[in-house]
Order: C-alpha cells, then structure tokens, then sequence
C-alpha cells in the first residue's frame, strides 16, 4: 500500500516526462489524471453560479489548456507535477473570481429517459450543506482554505499539498488539523445560533 | 493530528472508487508527524487501513459536522463528475454541458436568438431585392445589397418598404408619364442632368426618396422608349433630346429621317429589356 502511493507518483513523473517531450498519448493521458482533480478544486473554489457548475468547469478547462500550452516548458525541478497544475489553476481561479461575470447557463436539452440521479429532497439537502461547507471555508485564513480544498477535494497527498503551498508535509498535516478544527467550531456555532 | 489525518485521507480517497484520481487510502509514510510518542510509524499505518479509514469516517461524520459538510462538499463536486464518467457517449470528462434543466438562456448552439434575427434579417433583404426587382422589371438598384449584422432590424423593415416602393412605382407611373415635367432639365445625357432633377424634387419623407427616385428613372426610360409624338414637350418647344418638332426648311426629310431613326431606336429598346 506504500508502494501505491510511490508508484503512482513515479508512474506520473515518468507519464510528466513523455508528454514534455511531446508523446500524444502521454499528453492525453496526464490530462486525463489532473483533469478531474482540477475540475473538483475550481468547482469547489468557484461555487454554483445560478446552480450550475459551468464556470467553475470554464475555468476548468481554461487551466487545462494552460497545462497543455505550458508542457514544452516545464522542468522537473524536484515537485511534483500537480504543484505546478495548482499553481496555474489558483491564478485561473484568481482572475475568475475578479472578473466575476454571471454568464448565460447553458443548458442542453431534457433527456428523454429516467432520471437515476438522487431524488430532490436529498439533491436540495446535499446542495445546501455543501453550501455551507463553502460559506466555512471562506471564513478560514486564506492557506488553510487551500489546504482543505487541496487536500481534500483534489484530493492531493501531503507532500503535494505542501509543494503547492510551499510548506513542508508536516506542516501540511499540523495546518489540516488546525482547519478542520476551526471548521467544526464554526459549524457548531452555527448550529447552535 | 493522526485522526485529523486519515479522516482527510478517507475524505479524499472515497472518491477512488467512482473516479480517476490518483489519491491513496492509506497514508504516506510520513503521516505520523515528528514528536509523535508511543506509536510506531508501521502500526500506525496498519490500523488505519482504508477499511478503518472509512469506518472511522463515517463515526466521524456523524459526530463531527465538519466532517458532514466537507463531505456533502466532495459529494457536490462529484456529482457531475461521477455522472459524467458513466456516460457510455464517450464524453466522461466533467466542465461540459451541465445535463441539468436550467434557467435561461443557454450559449453555444443553445443560443440562437441573434442569430436567428441576423438570418432573418438576411432573408429578409433578398426577398425585398428579389421582390422589388420584380415588380420594377430589374429597373430598381440598391435594394439588393446585403445589411450588417447591425442593420438587422432595420432590414427587415426594408421588405415592406421595398414592397410599398414597387406598389408606389406602379402608381405613379402611369402618372408622371402623363404629365408635363415642368423641370426637366435642358437636353442632354441622362447622368449629369440626374443631380439636378433630384436637387429640385420637393423633400419627402425618407422612406419615399428612393422610390422617387426609381420614379424619375424610370420615367426617363419611358419617354425614351415612347415615340417622339407623345413625348411631353417643355415649354419653349424643346423636347428632351433637343429636337425641335418646329423646325422646318429644307430639312424636313432630314427631321423625317431622323424621327424614324428615332422611333425605330425606341421600338428595338423593348426588346432589348424585354430580353437582357
């Protein structure tokens, strides 16, 4: 189970080193790796707009794009990758939310088949405690904000987490444990009140 | 620290099983945190597989609501995701169409209303040209040029007032053929003498001025094609083309000869319109 963890990386840092040097199918397959990590951490960054994810996904696939425009570039400087596809996503993110322009909701049409999706009182409920969650997290500093979105919602490792942030896995783990606590006051707070 | 640890892990690595990421269950080596005393490193990693990983997560959440709500966070994200992973078309990967009903207008393909109206402002200017060069005989011009994107209101009102324009024209030819020009202009090709005739119109609403001007056009074709006899005559005997019906002496055969010339010029011009 350690050597998961290991492999994994290893598999990624050689997968890293194909696609710099311009193999197709290295490059379709490292964005295939990072794109759901980035497209959960814009989505929980950006929130719904009018209840949906389309610019949070946009910007998605803006830092994709740039991923993909930055590969002939990129050095291996002893980070991992994903420290460098945060770094792009968090400026992407960044000149998202100064723009902050409510778009148009695209919308396709209704399919014609049966909707196996949770049902609308447990969609409405888990939409509104996710919500919150985002309401909490605005409220924590702004690292360990990253750090909780980093961690557990792109669902990085420690290591990577504290590469992104420039902080130590230590650190990482002794920030996460601090968030996670500010956050449980908060909810009971709010509970209670 | 090490409870905060695995419960973060168990968090993000529940996702493991319904999409691509690379997260691991189980933490790292260095999860035990430096200062840590009793607890080996091995059997810390041991106990925390990720079967008690998830179990410790779920007695967590139902105590800790942060740990809920980080939940119902990961599980929002997700929902897209996940649903589109299932998706056999091919597309799996999320920051696509949301496949949700939605208010409003949509963008993409979904967005079709300026385009429709640029359509229909298009269509709208051909049929107006195709309809006015019809009822005017081809004679009408400056109809048929295609409006801007900008214009598109306006061209669609240019189709009835193209059709009003042919309506006026059929009115008012019959009419002006008729009556005398009291400002016709001296003889002379019909270009320089244009500006003029148009100079000394009345000013009319600006909707009529092109047909107006189709009129005088059109009323200078006609009296060209209509013999010499029944061309209007301007007052000091001069007709249009400077021939002088009072003009006598010893060139009657000469104005004869040439008033046939000009009635056989005005019976082939017809037919030349007739087939361009």
């Amino acid at each position: 189970m350690l050597r998961t963890a290991t492999a994994d990386e290893s598999d990624l840092k050689d997968l890293t080193t194909l696609a710099v040097q311009g193999d197709p199918g290295a490059i379709e397959e490292l964005i295939g790796e990072v794109r759901p990590m980035v497209v959960r951490y814009c989505r929980a960054r950006l929130g719904r707009i009018s209840g949906q994810y389309h610019i949070a996904d946009d910007v998605a696939q803006e830092v994709c794009i740039a991923v993909l425009s930055a590969l002939p570039r990129y050095r291996d400087m002893g980070r991992p990758f994903a420290s460098f596809v945060f770094g792009i996503a968090a400026h992407k993110i960044a000149d998202a939310l100064r723009s902050a322009v409510r778009a148009a909701v695209p919308t396709e049409d209704l399919p014609d088949g049966p909707d196996d999706r949770p049902g609308p009182e447990e969609t409405v409920v888990r939409y509104i405690e996710a919500q919150r969650a985002r309401d909490l997290l605005t409220r924590l500093p702004d690292h360990q904000r990253e750090l909780v979105l980093l961690r557990v919602v792109a669902g990085l490792s420690a290591e990577e987490t504290g590469n992104v942030l420039g902080m130590s896995a230590g650190a990482v783990r002794v920030a996460q444990h601090r968030a996670l606590a500010r956050l449980r006051t908060m909810a009971r707070e709010e509970s209670i009140a | 620290m090490r409870r905060t640890d695995a419960i973060i892990e168990a968090l993000a690595g529940r996702r493991d099983a319904g999409s691509a990421s690379r997260s691991s269950t189980v933490p790292e080596p260095g999860a035990v945190p430096p200062g840590a005393s009793g607890v080996s490193g091995v059997s810390e990693i041991g106990r925390l597989k990720a079967g008690d990983a998830e179990a410790a997560s779920q007695e967590g959440e139902e105590a800790d609501p942060a740990v809920r709500l980080l939940r119902a966070l990961v599980a929002d994200v997700d929902e897209q995701a996940s649903e589109r992973a299932a998706d056999p078309s091919g597309d799996a990967l999320p920051g696509t169409l949301s496949p949700g009903p939605g208010p409003g207008p949509g963008s993409g393909s979904r967005r079709r209303g300026p385009r429709t109206i640029v359509a229909l402002g298009v269509v709208g200017a051909v049929l107006a040209s195709t309809g006015v060069a019809a009822a005017g005989g081809g004679l009408i011009h400056g109809s048929a040029s295609p409006p801007s994107a900008a214009g598109a209101g306006k061209a669609q009102k240019t189709a009835p007032e193209g059709e009003a324009t042919a309506a006026a024209v059929r009115e008012r030819l019959p009419e002006q053929s008729s009556a005398p020009s009291a400002q016709s202009a001296p003889s002379g090709p019909a270009g320089p003498s244009t500006p003029v005739r148009r100079r000394a119109e009345p000013a009319k609403e600006p909707g009529t001025r092109p047909g107006h001007e189709e009129i005088e056009r059109l009323k200078r074709r006609l009296e060209r094609r209509l013999p010499p006899e029944s061309r209007p005559r301007v007052p000091g005997g001069q007709s249009r083309h400077g021939v002088s019906p009072k003009s006598a002496g010893p060139g009657d055969d000469d104005v004869r000869r040439r008033l046939e010339e000009l009635r056989k010029r005005a019976q082939n011009r017809p037919g030349k319109y007739r087939h361009p």
